[in-house]
């Protein structure tokens, strides 16, 4: 509102001008201002017993997490193990069967050639 | 904004003082209450400093913030006075020229006010702020404040007639 000012207005303006408070009313705020309260996670973190736990409670965690992690391993390479064992159990049943198989079929024609030969002599 | 020091808030409470410590003045017409209210103000500021996102924006909670807690403040302590008009004392001088007698006596009347015409003539004339702002700061419609200022000059023209008749108003 640029409009200009009649006589009530500009008396207004005079009469509202700003005014400061008291001396001294700065430093009576900041001296009300509330005290940085520390949180409860620092309260702790500054006693000594606390900060022992924490640090064996760490430890504990970092040797349990380790141990837990070469057992996995380990179970992991038993694991693959037997796999390959299983695998070479197949593998020699297989080939026994084939040999198996080589020689049922050498019998059946061997038992043939005999039959045949039977027949002609006959 | 990063809450800041108490070093660096009082710098904030230094630049903005004389504008809190005003507009809770001139609502309350009492140094006294206008000082704690601005103190419960600053400190209100410091709680919220954070959430504010830019000078701009304090400026404009610190305004809309100190009027609200002046009138309530105003309203339990029975701050509102609607000062009648003839008591106020005769001015001594020509009231034409802006003497303290005369601001005197121009801001009981203005004290005299409803509270809200009564903030409204404040953010207007104490902060310069135009109707649109006031709406803003005071969450009124703009044509709310707009016809409660219109109003809120007549009553005054009409006061200062009253007590001083036709006189350059």
């Amino acid at each position: 509102m640029n409009e200009p000012r009649n006589d009530l207005e500009r008396e207004l303006t005079q009469a509202l001008r700003r005014k400061e408070p008291s001396a001294g009313f700065v430093a009576r705020v900041v001296a009300n201002l509330p005290l940085e309260r520390p949180s409860r996670w620092s309260f702790w973190m500054r006693q000594p017993a606390f900060r022992w736990a924490a640090s064996i409670a760490v430890l504990v965690a970092i040797v349990a997490g380790s141990i837990a992690y070469r057992h996995h391993q380990q179970e992991l390479a038993r694991g693959r193990a037997a796999r390959q064992q299983l695998i070479l159990a197949l593998r020699i049943t297989g080939t026994k069967l084939q040999l198996a198989q080589q020689r049922v079929a050498q019998i059946g024609a061997d038992h043939n050639l005999a039959s045949q030969q039977t027949e002609k002599t006959q | 904004m990063h809450r800041p020091s108490a070093e660096e808030f009082g710098r904030w409470v230094e630049q903005h003082q004389s504008m809190v410590f005003s507009i809770a003045y001139h609502i309350l017409n009492d140094r006294a209450a206008a000082e704690d209210v601005a103190q419960e103000v600053f400190l209100q500021l410091y709680d919220k400093f954070e959430s504010l996102e830019s000078p701009e924006h304090m400026q404009y909670w610190l305004r809309r913030t100190t009027a609200h807690r002046a009138i309530d403040h105003g309203r339990r302590n029975n701050h509102h006075r609607h000062a009648n008009i003839e008591d106020v004392p005769e001015p001594s001088v020509d009231a034409a020229t802006s003497d303290p007698i005369f601001e005197k006596r121009l801001r009981t009347m203005i004290a005299s006010l409803p509270e809200s015409a009564r903030t409204i003539v404040i953010l207007r004339y104490q902060e310069e702020l135009g109707p649109d702002e006031i709406a803003k700061v005071l969450g009124m419609p703009l044509n709310t404040v707009k016809s409660q200022l219109h109003r809120a000059l007549a009553i005054l023209r009409e006061k200062i007639s009253r007590t001083m008749g036709e006189i350059r108003i």
